[in-house]
């Protein structure tokens, strides 16, 4: 049944899809036909702007998953099925990630592909020579997962304004962004929290590189679990409203 | 296999301030086919959607097999809604195998039959269909289930004959006499008069008139289409 929602959303979106892959790749494209025109440099920084737009673009989906199902009335099918409201919320917040997923990977590819063909790549190899290729990949998947998991939260926290906006009978579009900052807000609050109570816990320790007159060196950085872990709960607790919500308090 | 009972207690239901259901007590007898008559606006579409889980009380309750609408009891209740609530970019079949993939009282055969009877058309855009191919197209994803309940809102409001003709003989074809409930609401007490085993007529969203469809005939000396111009005369 999960399955079979997950595909109606991503059939139910194909189309917005295909056209954001389809600028990416004129993006990616136009650049490339620059190559030899414009410096190196330009090119690969100006190359990662579509990056920016993966969180307005998962605002946007999140908030788009549920206003079409009220739009269209398709609502009065998606509430009459016999499963827990998670089935659904689930599916949809999935799409969100499959989407994150398949933009990044294109846009790295993109970027793997410009980096070579201007030549960027060959002045950029010394670092390689230095630090640790290891480190470097194992850094940067902690950045990407960081990354995707800001994105998901921010579109949690849009589905659940948007559901939540739909209990009022009027002024739902001020009800929706109430929700989404006094969310934020919130969470804020659960950081600090954390912060403040959690303290006790042993924190995480992440080895940062640097390099000072080309000798490389390492140091250790502290990151306090105490507000990873209320943030985690605040959005656990956040993702049980949303289902209630759905199940159980929202109408057609 | 039983058959759910619906029971509405003091059940109020307000859009503002205007009750579109008012404090209704009733309990809707197993398998029957129900007419739930009524004008515009006496509440019928919110007492169906209230027993289908898209409307909560204000106050009051709605209890199917005891239970509040819930995941539970939607497995046991098709809901045809009046408005067209399938996804236009599916096609009929993609409809139906997204629907089915949901309830385990779908009848696959009875499904394929009913689509065959209606003459729609598998690879069709949900969106590219008429709106009494919609209609029918609806039909089919309700009466394809052994539903214990089945909630008909205006399954005829607004479409062409032939479509009625056919969304009726669906409807008729497939009624499982005492072992299924339909509440089946219309205003157009005409065509439908001679489905109903029970009538209740609403009237400002409390019960005007609920019994027996020949019983009242009986007892009244009056089609049921004279009783409905009576009620709301």
């Amino acid at each position: 049944m999960w399955w079979r929602q997950f595909l109606k959303e991503l059939r139910g979106h194909w189309g917005e899809i295909l056209l954001l892959v389809g600028a990416l790749l004129v993006w990616t494209a136009f650049l490339y036909s620059r190559v030899g025109v414009w410096e190196p440099e330009l090119i690969v920084l100006i190359y990662w702007f579509p990056m920016g737009f993966l969180p307005l673009w998962a605002i946007w989906t999140s908030v788009q998953l549920y206003r079409q199902e009220w739009r269209e009335n398709t609502s009065y099918l998606m509430l009459s099925l016999p499963v827990r409201a998670w089935t659904i919320t689930s599916a949809k917040l999935a799409i969100v990630a499959a989407g994150i997923l398949g933009f990044s990977a294109l846009i790295f590819g993109g970027a793997a592909l410009l980096t070579a063909r201007t030549g960027f790549f060959a002045r950029i190899v010394d670092v390689f020579e230095i630090v640790p290729l290891d480190w470097m990949i194992k850094t940067g998947l902690i950045f990407y997962g960081a990354m995707i998991f800001g994105i998901l939260v921010v579109s949690l926290i849009s589905q659940f304004a948007y559901v939540f906006s739909r209990l009022f009978s009027r002024f739902q579009g001020l009800a929706m962004v109430w929700t989404w900052f006094l969310t934020i807000w919130l969470m804020g609050e659960a950081a600090w929290f954390g912060h403040r109570f959690l303290g006790w816990m042993p924190d995480l320790r992440l080895q940062a590189y640097y390099v000072m007159n080309n000798v490389p060196g390492t140091h250790s950085v502290a990151i306090e679990t105490g507000p990873i872990l209320a943030v985690a709960l605040f959005l656990a607790g956040l993702y049980w409203v949303l289902n209630v919500t759905v199940e159980r308090a929202v109408e057609v | 296999m039983s058959v759910a009972t619906t029971t509405f207690n003091g059940v109020v239901k307000r859009f503002g301030n205007k009750p579109a259901i008012a404090d209704l007590s009733i309990t809707i007898r197993e398998g029957v086919f129900m007419g739930l008559l009524g004008p515009n606006g006496s509440g019928k579409s919110t007492m169906l959607k209230l027993i289908a889980g898209l409307y909560r009380p204000d106050a009051g309750s709605v209890l199917i097999d005891g239970e509040a609408p819930s995941h539970k009891t939607k497995a046991k209740v098709a809901y045809l809604p009046e408005i067209d609530h399938l996804y236009n970019w599916m096609t009929v079949k993609g409809t139906l195998d997204y629907i089915s993939s949901f309830y385990r009282d779908w009848d696959q055969s009875r499904a394929d039959e009913l689509v065959r009877f209606m003459g729609l058309d598998v690879d069709a855009k949900v969106g590219k269909l008429s709106k009494g191919m919609r209609a029918r197209l609806k039909i089919v994803a309700a009466m394809s289930r052994n539903a214990e309940i089945v909630l008909l809102d205006e399954p005829l409001s607004g479409i062409d004959p032939p479509s009625r003709s056919k969304v009726l003989g669906a409807i008729l074809s497939e009624y499982r006499i005492g072992s299924q409930t339909i509440i089946m609401s219309t205003h157009d007490v005409v065509e439908t008069e001679t489905l109903f085993e029970e009538v209740l007529f609403l009237k400002n969203g409390q019960v005007a008139l609920l019994g027996d469809a020949e019983t009242l005939r009986e007892e009244r000396g009056k089609s049921i289409r004279d009783l409905f111009e009576e009620v709301y005369e």
